[in-house]
């Protein structure tokens, strides 16, 4: 819900221009604080101001896109409402269609809006060296507007780029929302006592939200601390019994701590609470890793295959897909694993409902798994020819998973060619793929790196991430340092 | 919500990555300057004021950050491959074609309005009063450039 002191904060932060836009000449020297906007319809205004504040505080893509879609049902030329529905829509037909139409409604606005929707067209379309310098260019022109600081973080953070967003998140403290972000960020940089404050103030800036616990929870599990995740994640439950994500994170740190059978009775329980198909069918998918935890891979094909069926029955290509490259990735025999592995391309080819900017970064995760597989079964050739369509790929689609896929694929390729000083540049790149890390951490023992060894190792150890590939790499991993360090004793 | 984002077949926990975001460098000349792209090789010898002037004659500057920040850490590495004692020493002997910029902002403005100038900028820093310079075919940001590290 809105807070009326959000809803007050908006109305003093942002400077509203009715009907006239600044002209353009005087993008130099702005006439007002913060970034105006133009509307012809004071209600369109009020309405794209309650959208922002929601989203500020809760990051609810759908709830405010809605809102927004509302406020340009009041006035249709509203450039920056469908800006900023371009700008945060997951839907790829809702941003071309909203980019667009903001595209050709900027020219009669003002410079700095005219700014904010390059900054959201260069971004959507992978030109982000453009989109860098709208956003510098915008917040230059503005640079106490907070909601310009607020989704600069925003963006920021959607680049990997947490240290960066920090800033601009300690300067908007006065939305609720902010806090959280922190907390985010600074888990990022593994400052844990901050993380925890931000955390902290984010519950009491929302103390009858659900979220501030979740979110608390998700970030001790981080940290290892198992039992406040769980307390955390029931209190959210609690004050909202169908916060599906917080019964999710529930049986996710099951997993994490070892008791499967309990991991699996608590995803069943998420998986009714699932708000869509896909949600249910991915953690479907989360509840079949479980068997892989307990090294019970009949059980875990089974359990996989099962979801591959239900998905394929739903038409959910991205998730049939995803049961095959997991599959794949504890398969004993790597020519099984690579036939799974062309299954999950071929799903992937033959979903005509996936966007194409989906299909590829879908595709990357698949000819990463490749090119592991070909590692393992000595096929370095093929390995090398998976790397170059995933520099095709990351080349003609900037988005990150691409472009991380395509530096751990270099990276093990590299390693396995003994290449250890460019092996550990690329496998730098990606520090929370358990894969990577591992062969990161053996670059560096080669390299002769005790320090960054030591980190890699720590890193890798700490990997609390409810995933395959950590279920994988770190339970075993944490086995063999402890029996490392039992023979140095 | 917490910072989980689905992306593609497989959940992006955003923001628990587990240590500092990679750094990367962009080479920026003045908006008039019409190179748009230059060898590493091209790039070490402009930077070592081995390579005094451009194409059309006009004189390089280059404007880098102070050699001891962390910025400049990539271009030591990648580019000069020297100690950041030994860039202050090429500096100090190449005064007016090498000037040390006090903050990257202070970068940009003597780079976009100094004809002939170069520098090199926290790729997060850049506006459009400069232009980025591919270097061996790539811009920053993308797969396989040379100007990246912690």
């Amino acid at each position: 819900m809105l807070s009326n002191r959000v809803v007050f904060l908006r109305a003093v932060f942002l400077s509203v221009l009715i009907g006239t836009g600044l002209p353009s000449a005087f993008a130099g020297t702005p006439q007002a604080e913060t970034l105006p906007v133009t509307t012809s319809s004071p209600e369109a205004r009020q309405v794209f101001e309650q959208g922002l504040a929601r989203f500020e505080n809760d990051l609810r893509v759908e709830t405010t896109v809605n809102i927004w879609e509302q406020a340009i049902a009041k006035d249709p030329n509203f450039a920056l409402a469908h800006g900023f529905i371009a700008f945060v829509s997951r839907d790829p037909i809702d941003q071309a269609t909203h980019r667009k139409a903001a595209l050709e409604l900027s020219k009669n606005a003002t410079k700095g809006e005219q700014l904010f929707i390059a900054w959201m067209a260069d971004d959507s379309n992978g030109h982000f060296l453009d989109a860098i310098a709208d956003m510098n260019q915008v917040l230059g022109l503005y640079p106490h507007d907070q909601n310009l600081a607020w989704f600069a973080g925003w963006w920021l953070i959607h680049l990997n780029e947490h240290k960066r967003a920090i800033p601009f998140f300690e300067r908007t403290t006065n939305f609720p929302g902010s806090w959280n972000e922190l907390a985010y960020c600074y888990a990022a940089g593994h400052d844990w006592q901050k993380t925890l404050a931000a955390a902290r103030k984010y519950m009491e800036a929302a103390p009858k939200e659900a979220n501030p616990h979740d979110s608390l929870a998700e970030l001790s599990r981080v940290m290892g601390r198992f039992d406040d995740a769980f307390s955390e994640y029931r209190a959210a439950l609690q004050l909202d019994p169908t916060f599906s994500s917080a019964q999710l994170g529930i049986a996710d740190t099951y997993a994490l701590t070892g008791d499967e059978p309990r991991a699996r009775a608590e995803y069943d329980k998420a998986i009714k609470m699932a708000p869509t198909d896909a949600q249910a069918a991915d953690w479907a998918l989360q509840s079949a890793n479980t068997y892989v935890r307990e090294n019970d891979f009949e059980a875990a094909d089974r359990a996989f295959r099962a979801v591959a069926s239900q998905a394929r029955a739903k038409g959910l290509g991205e998730q049939e897909a995803e049961a095959y490259r997991r599959m794949a990735l504890y398969q004993k025999d790597p020519q099984a694993a690579l036939e799974l592995l062309n299954k999950a391309a071929d799903v992937l080819e033959a979903d005509k409902g996936m966007s194409q900017g989906a299909r590829e970064q879908e595709m990357a995760v698949v000819l990463y798994a490749r090119v592991l597989r070909d590692l393992d079964a000595g096929k370095l050739k093929e390995a090398r020819a998976s790397v170059d369509e995933l520099n095709k790929l990351a080349n003609s689609n900037r988005r990150l998973t691409i472009l991380h896929a395509y530096y751990s694929a270099s990276g093990a390729v590299l390693a396995a060619e003994g290449n250890w000083d460019d092996a550990a540049q690329d496998l730098e790149e990606d520090d929370r793929d358990p894969f990577a890390l591992r062969t990161l951490l053996l670059a560096y023992q080669k390299l002769g790196k005790p320090a960054e060894s030591k980190h890699a190792a720590e890193a890798l150890s700490n990997l609390n991430r409810p995933t395959l590939e950590q279920a994988l790499i770190v339970p075993a991993f944490r086995l063999q340092r402890q029996t490392v360090a039992g023979a140095a004793h | 919500m917490p910072r989980h984002a689905r992306c593609g077949i497989f959940l992006l926990l955003i923001g628990l990555a587990v240590s500092c975001s990679a750094k990367q460098l962009a080479v920026v000349v003045e908006k008039e300057n019409p190179a748009s792209a230059l060898t590493s090789a091209d790039l070490i010898k402009i930077l070592k004021a081995q390579t005094k002037v451009w194409p059309d004659g006009s004189a390089i500057t280059i404007v880098i950050r102070d050699p001891d920040s962390p910025d400049m850490q990539i271009a030591l590495d990648r580019l000069y491959k020297t100690s950041s004692d030994e860039l202050k020493a090429l500096a100090a002997s190449h005064k007016g074609a090498i000037v040390v910029a006090s903050s990257d902002e202070d970068l940009l403005h003597i780079v976009g309005s100094k004809r002939g100038a170069i520098g090199l900028v926290d790729v997060y820093s850049i506006t459009h009063d400069v232009n980025v310079l591919k270097i061996d075919g790539r811009l920053p940001l993308e797969a396989g450039y040379l100007l990246r590290g912690k």
